[in-house]
């Protein structure tokens, strides 16, 4: 029982003596460590000891400058292993010390480069002068991708031989997505200037140079960018028109205002005028203006459409004007034929004023269909009834349309028939109206006894028809306008005839709509009109010639009426009426007398100066649209040619607009009264002289 | 592999200490390479954990502890590692005969 127990406790001794052995190994081991500097601390109890090595300051030192870095630092050894890394490496790719110390870097990051290139360059750097720094992504362990500044060192121990790499790597994925921001946010901005065609500029104004993208240079028509380009050169390019203005501002932004906006035309190297728009800061060093920059656009476009705009407004509104103007022309012999009915028993002198008030109610209601039928067109509520005519038959129906006003006029039509007849299908009443607002027209704007030509013949596959005056004619820039309904070439005030063009645009209608065109050509001004209608014709056919001559067929103007009866007014006076409408003219002449005062009629401008002198009236009513010397001059003319004398110059017109009234005003008219004059106002306005 | 099967090694350190930032990577430089992938080293802060340095008896930091009947311990950074790879190969082997 000995022997086992004996046996037990040697045993026993045995693992005892081995585990003590062991203890002594390790406080051994831990002296041998103590001894060369392998310990941190030293644990007693619950006690901490901190050893203070030799080098321990500086480690510390260097520890905490290394911890407190924003960047992180890493140290690799020779073979590639993680032996250092701060605090904010172990932020920056999320791994603690503990776990990446003596693993390889991968456990940190892995770089990667854009190019085989630049790595290869980065290694070569490093290779070579020990040293590399550049931008490249850092793949972290997790996959997660960073952009970051890196700089790289050969790390050599105290005998010079190769110790490790110390990699610096600051973080630059946030900084990299704002500047990735900031350059998307800007290609965004180039993008929205450039479809907006606007651009950009930064203008040195010391060395008056600038800095500019192509569009800039684009806006004053160089498709190449300028070499140079300064507040010099911009003024240069300015329409010599806008430069006073364009200076102006420019003054006003350098002087006080700091800002510039401002509208101007530029002049391109082809000659072209373009519109550009500028917006633009001035930037002070000491209150001194050093530079400007802003924006330019071409805005030629827009300008021109809101020209055009405004030049549709500008003709709506002549349209309308000469609309109330041509209404009223005929209404003033008709309120002046009432007035006389109402005032005189004498037959001879109603039936004289009902003549007129019908023919003025003719007209009237000419004007008025017209323009119905102009509208009718325009909303495409008309309908050809068309049929196979000869051509003939439309200038005969058209010529006996025409013939009252042609007779009025004294003018002699020639008529040159076409050779044999000419079918094709038309709208006989259409074309008759259309033909003869053409001819009307014509005798319109031709001088009283004045020549009109009539033919038509076949040419090409067409009927032609010409219509050729020697009348006022048409500038050149205005031929293609004729036609146009809202115009009325150049808002001549000395065409009596009125005229709004109406006729023309009908006629231009009702041709196209049979297929047809219509062009007006002329020497120039005052050298006659030819209106040309060309109409399809749908087969072909001999023709002969045949003239026939239109006897001239004047009428005498009515006789100037005698006063039936005459009423004694508080004073006679003697009344110039000045119009050339003969209408109006002996109408109000007529009432004049009824009242009970002395007139006389001048035709024109010039005759009412002549009378002006000679008859020495008390009252002058000047109708303002004349042929030639207008009522405006004509007023002027009266005025200084007998300064001293008490006249009163009353202007009688369809204008009766403001501008209208304040024109008159400068002529020197006392009066501006507006057609159809009231008898009752112009019998109490000659009263109170 | 789970972890059953790989070598626990436990090395009780002073934060970021200069030996026992250089023990972690000699203790790491020599698992890799004696056995990687078959160990698992966990570093223990002794300013942190506290109370696993008293449990262990340490003498001082750093040490590392290795696993076994009567655990074998090793103080210092691990630069001097031939008495280490000795343990650490007949651990190895143990280990492998085990499994």
């Amino acid at each position: 029982m000995a022997e086992p127990r004996h046996d037990e406790a040697l045993l026993r001794l045995a693992e005892e003596n081995a585990a003590l052995r062991l203890r002594i190994a390790d406080a051994e081991d831990t002296l041998r460590a103590l001894r060369s500097g392998e310990v941190d601390a030293i644990l007693v109890g619950e006690d901490v000891y901190v050893l203070e090595g030799a080098d321990t300051a500086a480690n510390r030192f260097r520890s905490d400058v290394l911890a407190q870095m924003e960047d992180a630092v890493i140290v690799l050894d020779t073979e590639g292993h993680v032996v250092y890394l701060n605090a904010a490496a172990e932020r920056q790719y999320g791994v603690p010390s503990a776990e990446a110390l003596g693993r390889p870097r991968s456990a940190l990051f892995t770089p990667e480069w854009d190019s085989d290139a630049d790595e290869q360059a980065a290694r070569q750097a490093l290779a070579d002068e020990g040293f590399w720094r550049g931008r490249c992504i850092h793949r972290t362990a997790t996959g997660r991708r960073l952009i970051v500044e890196c700089s790289n060192s050969h790390l050599r121990d105290a005998h010079g031989s190769l110790a490790g790499l110390l990699v610096v790597a600051r973080d630059f994925s946030v900084q990299a997505a704002a500047e990735s921001a900031l350059a998307a946010s800007r290609a965004r901005l180039q993008f929205a200037l450039e479809s907006a065609r606007i651009g950009e500029w930064d203008l040195d104004l010391e060395s008056d140079s600038s800095v500019r993208t192509l569009r800039h240079d684009l806006c004053f028509g160089y498709t190449r960018p300028v070499p140079r380009w300064g507040l010099a050169t911009f003024k240069s390019h300015v329409h010599p028109a806008d430069l006073m203005r364009v200076e102006q501002n420019v003054n006003e932004a350098l002087g006080w205002r700091d800002e510039m906006h401002l509208e101007c035309r530029v002049i391109w190297p082809d000659g072209n005028v373009h519109w550009i728009e500028i917006h633009a800061t001035v930037f002070r060093h000491g209150g001194k203006p050093r530079s400007m920059a802003g924006i330019v656009a071409d805005i030629s476009e827009r300008k021109f459409a809101e020209e055009a705009l405004r030049d549709a407004d500008r003709r709506k509104d002549v349209f309308l004007a000469t609309l109330a103007h041509e209404l009223r022309n005929p209404m003033a012999p008709i309120s002046n034929s009432l007035a006389i009915m109402r005032r005189s028993e004498s037959p001879a002198l109603h039936a004289q004023a009902m003549a007129s008030v019908e023919k003025q109610l003719a007209h009237l209601v000419r004007l008025v269909d017209d323009l119905l039928d102009v509208s009718r067109i325009s909303q495409g509520k008309m309908t050809l009834r068309l049929a196979r005519i000869d051509v003939a038959e439309v200038l005969q129906s058209a010529i006996d349309s025409a013939l009252p006003r042609l007779e009025q006029k004294q003018h002699r039509l020639e008529v040159q028939w076409p050779e044999s007849p000419i079918a094709f299908d038309g709208d006989m009443t259409r074309l008759t109206q259309a033909l003869t607002n053409v001819l009307d027209n014509a005798a319109k704007y031709t001088p009283e006894g004045g020549r009109i030509e009539l033919s038509a013949c076949r040419e090409f596959g067409e009927v032609v028809i010409r219509v050729r005056d020697d009348g006022s004619g048409i500038h050149p820039a205005h031929l293609g306008q004729v036609f146009e309904l809202f115009t009325q070439v150049g808002r001549a005030r000395d065409h009596s005839q009125g005229g709004m063009g109406i006729g023309l645009a009908l006629v231009k209608r009702l041709v196209e709509m049979h297929g047809g065109t219509v062009h007006a050509r002329s020497a120039g001004e005052g050298r006659g009109t030819t209106v040309v209608l060309r109409l399809p014709l749908p087969a072909t056919a001999p023709s002969v010639a045949q003239t026939q001559m239109m006897p001239p067929a004047p009428e005498a103007l009515p006789a100037a009426p005698t006063p039936a009866e005459l009423v004694t007014p508080s004073r006679r006076l003697r009344v110039l009426v000045v119009d050339d409408n003969a209408d109006s003219a002996d109408s109000l002449a007529m009432l004049l007398e009824l009242m009970g005062h002395a007139s006389t009629i001048a035709r024109d401008g010039e005759q009412a100066v002549d009378l002006a002198a000679s008859y020495l009236p008390d009252v002058i009513l000047m109708d303002i649209g004349l042929p030639g010397v207008d009522g405006y001059e004509a007023s002027r003319r009266i005025r200084a040619q007998v300064p001293h004398r008490d006249v009163l110059l009353v202007a009688l017109t369809g204008w009766g607009q403001a501008a209208d009234r304040e024109r008159s005003r400068q002529a020197g008219l006392d009066q501006h009264l507006v057609k159809p004059i009231d008898p009752e106002h112009l019998e109490s306005l000659l009263a109170s002289l | 592999m789970h972890d059953g099967a790989k070598v626990a090694l436990t090395l009780f350190v002073r934060g970021t200490g200069a030996r026992s930032v250089r023990a972690i990577v000699n203790v790491r430089s020599l698992c890799e390479r004696l056995m990687p992938g078959a160990y698992r080293l966990d570093v223990v802060d002794i300013a942190t954990d506290p109370v696993q340095a008293r449990s262990n008896q340490l003498l001082a930091v750093p040490t590392l502890v290795l696993p076994g009947g009567e655990p074998r311990r090793f103080v210092g950074d691990m630069s001097k590692d031939d008495r280490i790879v000795e343990a650490l190969d007949a651990l190895r082997t143990g280990c492998a005969t085990d499994g």
